[in-house]
């Protein structure tokens, strides 16, 4: 089923007096389930066309439809109600809440919609691999850690999609890997839509679709690596060795009992 | 009992007389903070002089972006210099007013009363010339007289005889000349205004029980009656209730049946302008005075005159009352332009520090391209000084303006003449020089902190603070978004204190005051409605006292006490107080008293029993049980201090047979009333002084009014500057925390939830601000009474709960009500620029 269905929409500002076209009469259609990545040059219009897509921000014409229904884009409330039943939003510095544990920032975003549960939370930061870390704050984190918090947080209402605005832009290769193994993994997990922006073109492993956008344009739209058969299958050897590694951890932990 | 006296106001007189001491050489030292300024100037030429104009363009561009925050900091320097400069001027103008109306009058150096014991002249002349120490002797006759009102109302009057043209305390004439035959009389001035007498008007007086009338020929002011009361014992001026006459001495001794050459006033000019003993002060400016005194004392009983009363420009009611009152102002000026100079200074620091950790990157790169540290520095300390300029440029234009209104304002009350209002620049230097003082100091330490900034430390990460353990565990069983708004309060606890330190110095002009003013004003209304019990209250002289009983004989009904009222001095002491000898205490009588110790006294006792009042006992250190001497009427005596109580004058208190047994004198000079009629009052307005009940506390309620202006000034300034201090620390909160509102309206919470989080920490810092503010009113206005209160003027301080209920309130609404500011700066968030700037 289409999850997202961008018809036409464009995005005009003024600025200085000069009329810039961030996006132009752009199209897109996403399908649940798919990881999309959104590449293109700097200034090319992928976090504007994020921001429509979170209903951040209003098309200038065009229209947007989320599950069939009509997004709303002239009420900044009713906005912000779609994107809070609807959205996961993870940053590119993390954005996470300094006073709050990782636990409680996860919490927070429960309490935002359908209220507290614990045990939910818990389970949402094991499924990042940080199980143990419940009463860590961020100033106490890595920044890989922080993001799987984010990541975390942003699964926490069970959201329907989630975007990523370079959510690795500010980590190295390596916490690279390892935080979009976490991202993929739990957006499977969860049955959740993503669509990603990023410059970093090694992440296309990591999607089903890749979009590149330029000046506002849709330049290509090809499968992501994902959706090869080699890709899928390194992704299976991948989940194999994940599987297998948590069954040896769970049977090192039977036999020391 | 010392412990509570202690609580009540000892301690903190003795602290302020500490300090005062201690201060007074450091004073200088105030213009030590400007020394920086000295310095930056020096270094500012290192800089090339485009780069300069650059830095300062930037600096001012910065400050325009954050024009709310910067209106404000300009708003309160502006306040504290405007403020100081007025307050100076006023005081420094008062003192010149005064100076040049008695230097132009002449005012009497000594005065010495007879009262009702009238002397030859030649005796008080004799005494005079046997003194020698005078420049000018006169004498005169001083008489208490009834005045009849065009509505038909007799008033209390004094009249007075001079012979030939007076040449001290002379009468400064506004129209027509001086009273020179019989017939003639020249009113006061305020008789002119309040009464609505003039020139060619024909009046009517009774005088030693005879009708008399006079036809004005002259208008003038005395320097004696500026502050224009019939009686010493009177604090509250009652319009149209008292008329001042002078006449011709012969004339008026005719008049009242008495010899050509009575006369009851000697009036001494000496060499200069010697110094007496001030009532406000613990030293003893007059101690040259008080030999003079002692001499004259004892060459007016070699003459003959006794029960003489030599006193000097202290005694004279008008006078020292004035003085004290200019005196009040001028103490307060320091402390003011500290407090408030604190509070602007405290907010700028804040402002400061917030503006500085904004742009902490743009410091990174200037240290990055080559910048030093003190250039840096000295950047920084341009908004103090661009601000400060500025803020005491327009505070001195300001305040020079607002001086003329007030001196004029504050001295027509008096219907003082000469009112001529002058500027002094050395006062504006002086305000100005101290504003910057203590604004440059306060804001030394956020320059020096975005001195020491690194690149390195800017750039290698994002900073990320963590709250404080406690809070965390405190507010862990909280919902998370409640508890949010609790941590984040106390993120920052340095920023919290200075938060709440500035409130509580705001709170200290506008608590203090309201604190004060409400326990003076309620204390002075206490004591008319609720002390005083009679209907009305009659003086009278001693002669006058069989008069008295047979008009009260004549009115069945009424009820009188009958009250002796004399002089008294504690011994070797220049301060004087009224003595009581009443009838009754406790009940029944028609003055209530409210002993804060001791109890009331016994009749017949040995030593005599007293009771004083709280003004006494504190300035004079009595307690009760003390055994001390007093002079009573001349009488040096021993008296035991039974009770303090609380008067609104200095008084002592006893049976009036203990008085009598004291000065061997068997008289009552006043009687207090009740259940008396009209009619029966406007008879015996003819013949004494009557002061009606209502009409008293008619009068309080008028000159509260009349005040109402500078006290709602100040309590305006003081709120204004409350309200300042804490929007604009909240708004810096709001701001530092756009990111993390940013990241909660992206994750989809609304803004009423958000403005929950707002709420819940404006709440934490209103409740604390209200608490330590409401504290620190009721310290200030213990400082305020301590300083405030004279020998003349005293009261003590009781809290009115109320008031600082509302005080408290008043914060936490305050508080509250910035929440509004928050809601609308989430609702005016742009998010798709807050999302760009999160991925820079």
């Amino acid at each position: 089923m289409s999850l997202v269905v961008l018809e036409g929409v464009s995005r005009i500002y003024e600025m200085g007096g000069e009329r810039i076209h961030a996006l132009d009469d752009f199209s897109l259609t996403v399908e649940e389930g798919a990881i999309v990545l959104l590449v293109g040059p700097s200034g090319s219009g992928k976090t504007t066309l994020l921001n429509m897509i979170s209903a951040l921000d209003a098309p200038t014409s065009g229209s947007y439809h989320f599950g069939g229904e009509l997004v709303p884009h002239d009420d900044v409330e009713a906005m912000t109600a779609f994107r809070r039943r609807n959205v996961g939003y993870v940053f590119q510095f993390f954005n996470l809440l300094g006073d709050l544990t990782a636990l409680e920032n996860i919490l927070l975003v429960q309490e935002l919609t359908s209220g507290r549960d614990e045990p939910r939370a818990k389970e949402l930061l094991a499924l990042v691999g940080l199980a143990g870390l419940e009463e860590r704050f961020p100033s106490e984190m890595s920044g890989g850690q922080q993001q799987r918090v984010a990541i975390a947080r942003s699964l926490a209402k069970t959201p329907r999609l989630l975007l990523g605005d370079e959510p690795t832009g500010n980590l190295d290769s390596e916490t690279t890997r390892q935080v979009m193994e976490v991202l993929v993994d739990a957006c499977r997990a969860e049955k959740i839509t993503a669509v990603l922006v990023s410059h970093d073109h090694a992440l296309e492993r990591y999607a089903t679709r890749v979009i590149s956008i330029d000046s506002g344009k849709l330049v290509e739209d090809r499968p992501g690596e994902l959706a090869t058969v080699k890709g899928a299958v390194k992704e299976a050897g991948r989940s194999s060795r994940k599987a297998l590694k948590s069954l040896a951890e769970k049977a090192r932990q039977f036999s020391q009992r | 009992m010392k412990l509570r006296r202690a609580a009540l106001g000892w301690s903190w007189r003795r602290l302020v007389s500490w300090l005062k001491l201690l201060l007074r050489p450091l004073k200088w030292l105030l213009l030590l903070p400007l020394l920086p300024l000295v310095l930056l100037w020096r270094r500012l030429p290192q800089l090339e002089p485009r780069m300069r104009v650059l830095l300062l363009r930037r600096m001012l561009r910065s400050l325009w972006r954050i024009r709310f925050r910067t209106g404000v900091m300009l708003l309160l320097i502006v306040i504290t210099t405007l403020t100081g400069v007025m307050m100076a001027e006023f005081s420094r103008n008062g003192d010149a007013i005064y100076g040049e109306f008695y230097g132009e009058t002449n005012l009497a150096d000594l005065v010495v009363s007879t009262e009702d014991q009238y002397q030859p002249a030649a005796n008080f002349s004799a005494a005079c010339a046997a003194f020698g120490a005078a420049e000018v002797c006169e004498t005169r006759l001083a008489l208490d007289a009834q005045f009849l009102r065009d509505d038909g109302e007799w008033i209390a009057a004094t009249l007075y005889g001079h012979a030939g043209s007076p040449a001290i305390s002379s009468l400064w004439f506004s129209e027509g000349r001086a009273a020179s035959s019989a017939g003639e009389a020249v009113i006061d001035r305020h008789v002119q205004e309040e009464l609505g007498v003039g020139l060619g008007d024909t009046v009517t007086v009774s005088l030693a029980g005879k009708m008399q009338n006079y036809t004005v020929v002259g208008v003038a002011n005395s320097p004696h009656h500026l502050f224009y009361v019939a009686s010493s014992r009177t604090l509250i001026p009652q319009e149209g209730a008292y008329a001042v006459l002078y006449l011709p001495v012969a004339a008026l001794a005719a008049d009242a049946g008495l010899e050509p050459e009575s006369r009851n006033m000697l009036l001494l000019d000496l060499p200069g302008t010697p110094a007496y003993d001030l009532q406000d002060t613990n030293e003893d400016e007059g101690v040259a005075l008080r030999e003079l005194k002692w001499e004259l004392a004892s060459a007016l009983r070699d003459e003959g005159v006794e029960g003489a009363l030599v006193g000097d420009r202290g005694s004279i009611h008008s006078v020292e009352l004035l003085r004290q009152d200019l005196e009040g102002s001028r103490k307060s000026i320091p402390m003011t332009i500290f407090l408030l100079g604190a509070v602007s200074a405290l907010v700028l620091a804040i402002s400061m520090e917030r503006l500085i950790r904004t742009q902490y990157r743009e410091i990174a790169v200037m240290r990055a391209l080559g910048f030093s540290a003190v250039e840096v520095r000295n950047h920084y300390l341009l908004v103090p000084l661009l601000l400060g300029s500025v803020g005491v440029t327009l505070g001195v234009a300001l305040g020079a303006w607002f001086s003329v209104g007030m001196t004029s304002f504050y001295f027509d009350q008096w219907g003082i003449p000469l009112v001529r209002v002058a500027h002094y620049p050395d006062l504006w230097l002086a305000v100005a020089a101290g504003v910057m003082a203590i604004v440059m100091l306060f804001s030394l330490r956020p320059a020096l902190h975005a001195s020491r900034l690194t690149p390195l430390e800017v750039m290698g990460q994002r900073e990320i603070k963590r709250t404080q353990a406690w809070a965390q565990r405190l507010t862990a069983w909280m919902p998370v978004t409640m508890g949010l708004g609790v941590r984040s309060t106390f993120r920052k606890p340095r920023r919290l204190l200075l938060t709440v330190a500035a409130l509580g110095l705001a709170l200290v002009i506008l608590g203090g005051w309201l604190l004060t003013m409400s326990s003076m004003t309620g204390f002075m209304r206490d004591s008319l409605t609720e002390v005083e019990q009679w209907d009305a209250q009659a003086v009278f002289m001693p002669q006058q006292e069989q008069q008295m009983r047979s008009w009260a004989a004549n009115h069945s009904g009424l009820e009188a006490e009958w009250v002796s009222v004399l002089p008294g001095s504690p011994a070797g002491d220049d301060r004087t107080f009224m003595v009581w000898g009443v009838g009754q205490f406790g009940d029944g009588g028609m003055h209530g008293f409210r002993l804060t110790e001791g109890e009331l006294p016994q009749a017949g006792a040995q030593p005599v029993e007293v009771l004083v009042d709280q003004g006494v006992a504190e300035f004079l250190e009595w307690e009760p049980g003390e055994v001390v001497i007093v002079e009573i009427a001349g009488t040096a005596v021993e008296v035991r201090v039974t009770g303090i109580t609380l008067e609104l004058t200095r008084t002592l208190w006893l049976h009036r047979d203990d008085l009598v047994a004291i000065t061997g004198w068997e008289m009552v000079n006043l009687v207090m009333l009740r259940n008396v009629d009209d009619a029966a009052l406007e008879e015996l307005e003819q013949q004494a002084l009557v002061t009606r009940h209502d009409d008293l506390v008619a009068a309080f309620d008028s000159s509260m009014e009349k005040y109402q202006a500078i006290i709602y000034t100040f309590l305006v300034i003081g709120a204004a500057i409350a309200i300042a201090v804490l929007v604009n620390t909240l708004i810096i909160n709001l701001t530092e925390r756009d990111a993390e509102l940013a990241t909660l309206r992206v994750l989809g919470a609304s803004k009423w939830r958000l403005s929950g989080v707002l709420l819940v920490e404006h709440a934490i810092i209103g409740l604390a601000g209200g608490v330590i503010g409401v504290a620190v009113a009721i310290a200030a206005s213990r400082w305020m009474v301590a300083v405030f209160t004279t020998w003349l003027f005293h009261f003590p301080l009781f809290i009115d709960w109320m008031v600082a209920l509302y005080l408290f309130l008043f914060i936490l609404i305050a508080a509250l009500a910035t929440t509004l500011i928050g809601t609308w700066r989430i609702r005016r968030m742009d998010l798709v620029k807050s999302i760009q700037e999160f991925s820079q």
